[in-house]
């Protein structure tokens, strides 16, 4: 059948009465709960399981596209707003979008946030649609040695993101490494700066990580600033910024856009990356191709628009080989094959042919919840914005009891919340004493894809499975690295 | 002091009635705990299971998934557990006994510790091939090794596709060099679409789908049940009726004695399976109930319509099955340990 007719038919099923009450649905419950900390779509996908079962098939993947897509954008409004990840990805998004709003900016902020989700969210749907055809010949080109050139690539923006001091920027850089190596060797299970602790032997999480690092630190400095609110406003008119300079800001930058997009696709398709990698390459590469006229980390537009492009378009790319080849890519569509399973759909040859229209219903299905979340996050933007108002002496049991329970909520762990609060004392001394806590972070979440793709390639080099210097993508992502990182800093030293 | 007797008393009125011991768990709420994250295989079988149990039990279920250490944390939380009925685990079976036997990490013993209530299903595995490894079949990949080295991948060299692996490789006498380290078995598929390695043990339910034409083919069964998929009737078995170690004793290097005693501990340790138990020191009548109400829900005839719809196999057992069951998966896995564990030392 082919695609695009295919695409026709699932639009129409996903319009057809009463069906596109579940993708509708879907967002909603998604957009409410996502705003908490820690309760992400496949949260929500895993609560919903038990109430889809005796459902037909396309009522559930109507749903459970939404629920995916819903979740993805909510998590930023925290994020910009409190300095709390809604979920992991958000991380990179608050580290322009919180100042944005401590400036007044903060409508600035969530509208283009909610424009570059949408926008990213159908780059990555349209390369999703485009791929189709192609892709059991894509998927199985990139490998170990590609993935660690892309982490590579990701750490080499460290130097970008640093800020003023390189030598603060490594250091931090290497403490992140040593903190991501916590728990089990990977090939040989032995275990890692654990102390004996049965919790660290799967290392430290990212969310309670990050909720330390900015959320917690915040509320101590807010505490220790005096600052009356958030954007150091009290009425509303005094706030700058509108929801028509964030649409715009995000039209000002079609390049970055399309970057960020790109970066987030192609990482999506990538088993075991996810989000958080995508939204922080995507980052570290905006802050660094706009070093010169940058403020990123002190609330640049920029880095808010790169990583919510990359974060939303990783959707599409991660559909690709869950549905094509039974793959997932990512967790939440690791959750999305058990559901299908569940439901008797299997993905692969018979999904990509016979059944594609209810391939594209599930597409369509992620697309229109995507708009759905930006929409009314744009119609939101201007009553989610008067939070910056609201008194510190108010906000912050509020902003404490959010990171308390996000922290707890990921695995009912109290050990995790601990990790919160002794990273948020961490994280405020970063920020007191000028140590880039971005350089941290980007190391620790690349720290281990790294580490696990460095010692697969060389593995594969050994015993003569692949040569690492003859692969056309390898060589690809290094001539990217040399002109986007090395070139630049040969040129800075030349002049 | 009289306030904090007052809390004290409400405290002690509002234990749940189950601890008592002389009644079961109708109108309570059980916490069942899954290893593992949402979406994998643990946590499928347990949300297919979770409406049939609440159905026999006439309680409420909450899953909760606490991934962490290989299952470790669940199993060590389910260990730590009150036993009054109101958490129950599915576990690795398999897996927690072989981290017992490596003394990879103080683990509960399943015996002493824990209250083994039945088993949903077994694991199966099945050696596989890619489209670029040039077999199609069992007896071109033995060819293949005779040619040369063979690489297998792996997630870990304490994984059971590690372990089945290097129990197949001693069989067959092949000459086996391990790409180990691969997060997940999806990743560990999706290289071996790439070419990474030559061949891998594929868990059966978690790779059924990845299996087709130019794509993940299926080479030889380490069970020696006839499976029901249509895409795996053509595919060898080693052992059982018709199996290779009675029609094609050429393909071994082993003596067929030591062929079948391998097939035979290779299958008792993945067939242990998937259990469910609950906390030890659980008393006599409370474990009745426990066990009566996993039974109907095992047996529900939903159960077995849903299972087949998500094409997850189920091989129950009850209780008493499943206990017995132990003493012949750890004797399994102390006959296989030392081969695994060779092979370990050489890939690190």
């Amino acid at each position: 059948m082919p695609v695009f007719q295919a695409a026709w038919d699932g639009l129409e099923l996903v319009l057809a009465w009463p069906n596109f009450l579940y993708p509708l649905a879907g967002t909603l419950v998604a957009m409410i709960f996502a705003v908490l900390p820690g309760i992400s779509g496949i949260t929500l996908m895993a609560l919903a399981i038990p109430l889809t079962f005796q459902w037909a098939p396309l009522p559930v993947l109507l749903l459970f596209g939404a629920l995916i897509g819903g979740a993805t954008f909510m998590g930023s409004v925290t994020a910009i707003l409190l300095n709390i990840p809604g979920t992991a990805p958000n991380a990179a998004t608050l580290i322009d979008g919180y100042p944005m709003a401590r400036q007044g900016h903060a409508r600035t902020a969530l509208a283009a946030s909610a424009t570059a989700s949408a926008l990213g969210s159908t780059f990555g749907i349209v390369v999703l649609i485009a791929l189709v055809p192609v892709v059991t010949t894509v998927v199985p080109l990139i490998g170990p040695p590609e993935y660690l050139m892309l982490t590579i690539w990701g750490l080499g923006t460290i130097g970008a993101v640093a800020r003023g001091s390189m030598a603060r920027g490594l250091a931090m850089a290497g403490l992140g490494l040593m903190v991501s190596f916590i728990g089990l060797d990977p090939i040989s299970a032995s275990p890692r700066f654990t102390f004996g602790s049965l919790y660290l032997q799967d290392g430290l999480g990212l969310v309670p990580v990050f909720l330390g690092l900015f959320a917690v630190a915040e509320v101590i400095a807010l505490m220790a600033s005096g600052r009356g609110t958030v954007s150091g406003k009290t009425e509303a008119e005094e706030l700058a910024g509108s929801t028509r300079e964030g649409i715009r800001a995000v039209f000002r930058y079609p390049g970055l856009l399309l970057r960020s997009s790109l970066i987030g696709t192609v990482v999506g398709m990538i088993p075991g990356l996810g989000g958080t990698v995508a939204a922080f390459v995507a980052y570290g590469d905006a802050a660094r191709a706009h070093r010169a006229d940058g403020r990123f980390g002190a609330g640049d537009i920029r880095g808010v628009i790169a990583p919510e492009a990359a974060n939303d378009a990783k959707d599409g790319g991660s559909l690709l080989p869950t549905l094509a080849l039974g793959i997932p890519a990512s967790a939440g569509t690791a959750m999305l094959l058990g559901v299908l399973s569940l439901h008797g759909i299997r993905p692969g040859a018979e999904l990509m042919t016979g059944g594609l229209p209810l391939a594209f219903a599930l597409i369509w299905s992620l697309f229109l919840s995507n708009w759905l979340t930006s929409v009314l996050g744009l119609s939101l933007v201007r009553p989610l914005s008067r939070l910056t108002l609201v008194r510190t002496a108010r906000l912050v049991p509020a902003i404490l009891v959010l990171a308390t329970l996000g922290a707890f909520a990921l695995r009912g762990s109290v050990a995790d919340v601990a990790v919160a609060l002794g990273f948020g004392v961490l994280g405020w001394l970063m920020k007191e004493f000028g140590w880039p806590r971005i350089a941290f972070v980007i190391a620790f979440v690349l720290g281990p894809l790294f580490e696990q793709n460095l010692r697969l390639t060389l593995s594969l080099q050994r015993l003569g499975r692949i040569d690492f210097w003859s692969r056309p993508s390898v060589l690809l992502i290094g001539g990217l690295i040399a002109l986007t990182v090395v070139l630049p800093r040969i040129r800075r030293a030349h002049a | 002091m009289l306030r904090l007797a007052g809390i004290a008393g409400g405290v002690l009125a509002a234990r749940p009635a189950a601890a008592r011991d002389d009644a079961c768990i109708e109108g309570r709420t059980v916490r069942w705990l899954v290893g593992y994250t949402a979406g994998g295989g643990y946590d499928a079988y347990a949300r297919l299971l979770e409406p049939f149990l609440e159905k026999a039990t006439r309680a409420r279920i909450m899953i909760q998934n606490l991934p962490g250490a290989a299952g470790a944390v669940a199993l060590r939380t389910l260990a730590a557990a009150r036993p009054d009925g109101l958490t129950i685990a599915i576990l690795d079976g398999p897996g927690a006994l072989w981290s017992a036997a490596a003394n990879e990490q103080p683990t509960p013993d399943l015996a002493r510790d824990l209250t083994i209530l039945g088993r949903v299903a077994r694991l199966q595995h099945c050696l596989v091939t890619g489209p670029r490894s040039g077999a199609k079949t069992i007896e071109e990949l033995v060819g293949l090794g005779r040619r040369r080295r063979l690489v297998f991948g792996a997630t870990a060299p304490s994984s059971q596709n590690f372990v089945t692996c290097t129990v197949i490789a001693r069989i067959f006498g092949l000459q086996v060099d391990y790409v180990v380290g691969y997060p997940g078995s999806r990743e560990l598929t999706l290289a071996l679409l790439r070419g990474d390695f030559d061949a891998m043990s594929l868990s059966i339910e978690s790779g059924l789908d990845a299996i087709g034409p130019d794509r993940v083919i299926p080479l030889l069964l380490v069970t020696p049940e006839r499976l029901p998929w249509p895409q795996l009737q053509a595919v060898a078995r080693l052992t059982g009726d018709g199996g290779l170690a009675g029609r094609r004793p050429d393909l071994f290097a082993s003596e067929p004695a030591e062929v079948l005693e391998l097939g035979a501990a290779i299958h008792d340790y993945l067939a242990f399976g998937r259990i469910i138990a609950g906390p030890g020191g659980i008393s006599v009548a409370l474990r009745r109930c426990l066990e009566d109400a996993l039974r109907a829900a095992l047996h529900d005839p939903g159960l077995a319509a849903a299972a087949a719809r998500a094409q997850r196999t189920l091989a129950v057992a009850d209780a008493a099955q499943a206990r017995a069951d132990v003493d012949r998966a750890r004797a399994a896995v102390t006959r296989i340990l030392p081969i695994s564990a060779a092979a370990a030392r050489r890939t690190r």
